[in-house]
């Protein structure tokens, strides 16, 4: 009877703390788009590396993060790490470091681009991969583009030459509740390959927000397999001791 | 070693220091109730969660840097850089919410068991100063990552101080060593979280389990098991501390090790509660996060605190409501201590009680409007009123209780 008492305590605590967990990830009033990444997946890990030296570290940097450790973490060698992220001469633990100066990203977008190292675990995977994929045309914004998940957003649409030109979806108030590439107007890829890059790119920042949590996880398996060795062995001596003990 | 040579050292040191006498009292014939059940094991959790703390707390120390301009990114240094550093930082990160959890059922026991009626009232004050304490240590550490939260968090906290009559702006300047929070903040923030609460909560534990040992474990019944010994003068419903109850808590050990590897391994940010992602931007003394919200363990003061119009008397209540828990002991006048014995009136009491924690906890970690505000206040007066209607039942001779078993129950 005291045990079911307390089954219901602990219930109603765990109930408790599950209906004040949707209150903290509060976004901007949208639904957010899920990537659907991996962090197990090094393969989309390396490519979303990639496409961020490519794309996107002109402006960006992730501080955090070293070229040697991306390297090792997506099993790829300094070799790999030299021909498609580092452009230029650098020490193999430099920081990944953006090319522009912010001073100038400031002058330019109003606001200097935000480093990326720890992006994906303030605004989660979803909120970065739906900035990617919701950006849209607008002639009265400075660049060219409004966003959903950001409106006004400083950060031009610098995947625009893959995705092509995408032009809001109004419901009938004028709200924006989508976006859309309109047939002759697509980029260099189509729409699946479009959201798989983005997917990739959304991989690697949410890699580079904690690099160590696939191998954490790993581990994590082992020491809860030993502690169950351990546990059972030492449930097991104590009933050996108590046998004599109850009643 | 021979067994004499082993016996002689024994003795050797004996007659120098008393190592066996002190193994006896406090080990092997300290005896605990046989019926000692769940409730009972929160205490030595809280010993291991505190040395747990300890050690990464020690390893932390060895890379963090106390500097404004450092104390961030050292973290993620930490945490990206050094050998094995995330593993010790999610320890620590972890290991204070699980010190709440573990502290909160602990506290929780002694309700339910009456442990803190006489003679363990003063094991109750201690408890309840090791309680106060530590929401002082968390905190403080609470702001040494140099986050956002970090920082307006030590804001808001420190402002309370401002409420102190005459002297308040002057006091919160004197903290803060400065205008603002500022680095010097910093630095003091880190000199008590790291040597002098520790010191503080060492010292506490130590005369929390002297005291302990003086009146002797409470029983699920509310039973002395003392007050029946054999010929030899153990108790008859005992059993040793040694071996028994270190082999009992052991196992508690690992079941409680697997609940906080589990969280450490897979789930170290715990949905937002054990690390909240206000907190993953740096500190910025120009820019005002939207809502500002303690830890998860602060929120039901904190829901006492943003409901109550009032600023000042906000903070009076706020504090009121910890420093209400000194006095238990003399609050409750019932003759019966373990709730499976009391009357109806103290378990819906509890009950109730219990409640409005979980609801001011719940009223804390919403924005300060409407429904949160409403229930805050409604629960406020209830959380309070459980001190005044105790006192009531028991004083005044309402309560019914039922007769209480000579010896422990199995
Ligand atoms: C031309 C410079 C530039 C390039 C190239 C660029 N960005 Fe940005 N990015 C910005 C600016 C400026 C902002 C700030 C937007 C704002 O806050 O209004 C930004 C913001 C962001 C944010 C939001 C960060 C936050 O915390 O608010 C993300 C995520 C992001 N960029 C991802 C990317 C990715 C991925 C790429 C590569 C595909 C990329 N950016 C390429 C300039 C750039």
């Amino acid at each position: 009877m005291y045990k079911n008492k307390l089954a219901i305590v602990l219930s109603a605590l765990f109930v408790l703390s599950c209906a004040g967990t949707a209150q903290g990830s509060s976004g901007p009033g949208m639904e957010l788009m899920e990537p659907g990444v991996s962090r197990h997946d090094q393969a989309s890990i390396r490519k979303g590396a990639e496409h961020f030296a490519q794309y996107c570290s002109g402006c960006h940097s992730v501080e955090y993060l070293r070229y040697q450790r991306v390297a090792e973490d997506v099993g790829k060698g300094m070799a790999w790490a030299r021909q498609e992220l580092m452009h230029g001469e650098k020490e193999p633990h430099a920081p990944i470091l953006a090319a522009m100066d912010p001073q100038d990203g400031e002058e330019w977008f109003n606001i200097a681009p935000p480093d990326l190292s720890l992006t994906a675990r303030e605004k989660s995977e979803a909120w970065i991969y739906t900035y990617l994929n919701t950006f849209y045309k607008d002639e009265s914004a400075e660049v060219g583009f409004n966003n959903m998940v950001q409106p006004g957003t400083s950060m031009p649409h610098v995947l625009a030459s893959l995705q092509g030109t995408p032009r809001a979806v109004r419901d009938d108030h004028g709200e924006v509740v989508g976006t859309e590439v309109p047939e002759g107007e697509r980029g260099a890829l189509s729409e699946a390959e479009y959201e798989a890059f983005t997917a990739d790119l959304t991989a690697f920042l949410s890699y580079a927000s904690q690099p160590i949590a696939a191998k954490r996880e790993r581990i994590g398996i082992w020491v809860l397999l030993f502690l169950v060795v351990f546990t059972t062995v030492f449930y097991l001596l104590y009933k050996e001791y108590f046998r004599g003990v109850k009643k | 070693m021979s067994e004499q040579s082993a016996s002689g050292l024994k003795r050797w040191i004996d007659d120098r220091f008393p190592m066996t006498s002190t193994w006896r009292y406090h080990m092997s014939e300290y005896y605990v109730p046989k019926n000692i059940n769940f409730w009972y094991y929160f205490g030595s959790l809280s010993i291991l969660v505190f040395v747990i703390l300890i050690l990464s707390g020690i390893w932390l120390m060895m890379y963090y840097q106390p500097s404004a301009e450092q104390a961030f990114s050292s973290v993620h240094f930490i945490m990206r850089d050094v050998d094995w550093g995330w593993l010790v930082r999610y320890m620590h990160t972890t290991g204070a919410s699980a010190f709440f959890i573990v502290v909160y059922l602990h506290m929780y026991r002694g309700l339910l068991y009456g442990s803190y009626q006489k003679p363990r009232e003063l094991l109750w004050i201690t408890g309840v100063l090791l309680y106060l304490v530590l929401m002082a240590e968390a905190f403080m550490g609470y702001v040494l990552p140099w986050g956002q939260m970090s920082y307006w968090a030590a804001q808001v906290i420190i402002s309370l101080a401002g409420a102190v009559p005459v002297w308040g702006e002057e006091l919160v300047i004197w903290l803060q060593g400065g205008f603002i929070v500022n680095e010097a903040t910093l630095g003091r923030m880190f000199a008590m979280h790291t040597v002098a609460l520790p010191l503080v909560l060492l010292a506490l534990t130590f005369v929390h389990i002297v005291g302990l040992h003086h009146v002797g474990t409470s029983s699920p019944d509310g039973v002395e098991i003392k007050k029946l010994k054999d010929a030899n003068g153990k108790p008859l419903d005992g059993i040793p501390f040694y071996p028994h109850v270190v082999i009992k808590d052991t196992f508690a050990f690992g079941i409680f090790l697997i609940l906080f590897c589990g969280v450490l391994f897979f789930v170290p940010d715990f949905f937002g509660y054990f690390i909240e992602s206000p907190n993953l931007t740096t500190a910025d003394p120009l820019q005002t996060p939207e809502s500002i919200h303690p830890t998860w363990y602060f929120r039901a003061w904190y829901g006492m605190l943003q409901s109550i119009p009032s600023q000042n008397l906000g903070i009076v209540v706020m504090l009121g409501a910890s420093f209400i828990l000194l006095f238990l002991p003399w609050i409750d006048r019932g003759q019966v201590r373990s709730i499976r014995y009391r009357g109806l009136g103290y378990k819906v009491g509890l009950a109730v009680f219990t409640l409005s924690f979980i609801v001011l906890t719940w009223s804390g970690s919403k924005s300060p409007t409407g429904l949160p505000v409403l229930l805050g206040q409604i629960f406020t007066v209830v959380y309070f009123g459980y001190f005044v209607f105790l006192w009531a039942y028991t004083y005044f001779g309402f309560e019914k209780t039922k007769p209480v078993p000579e010896r422990v129950t199995s």
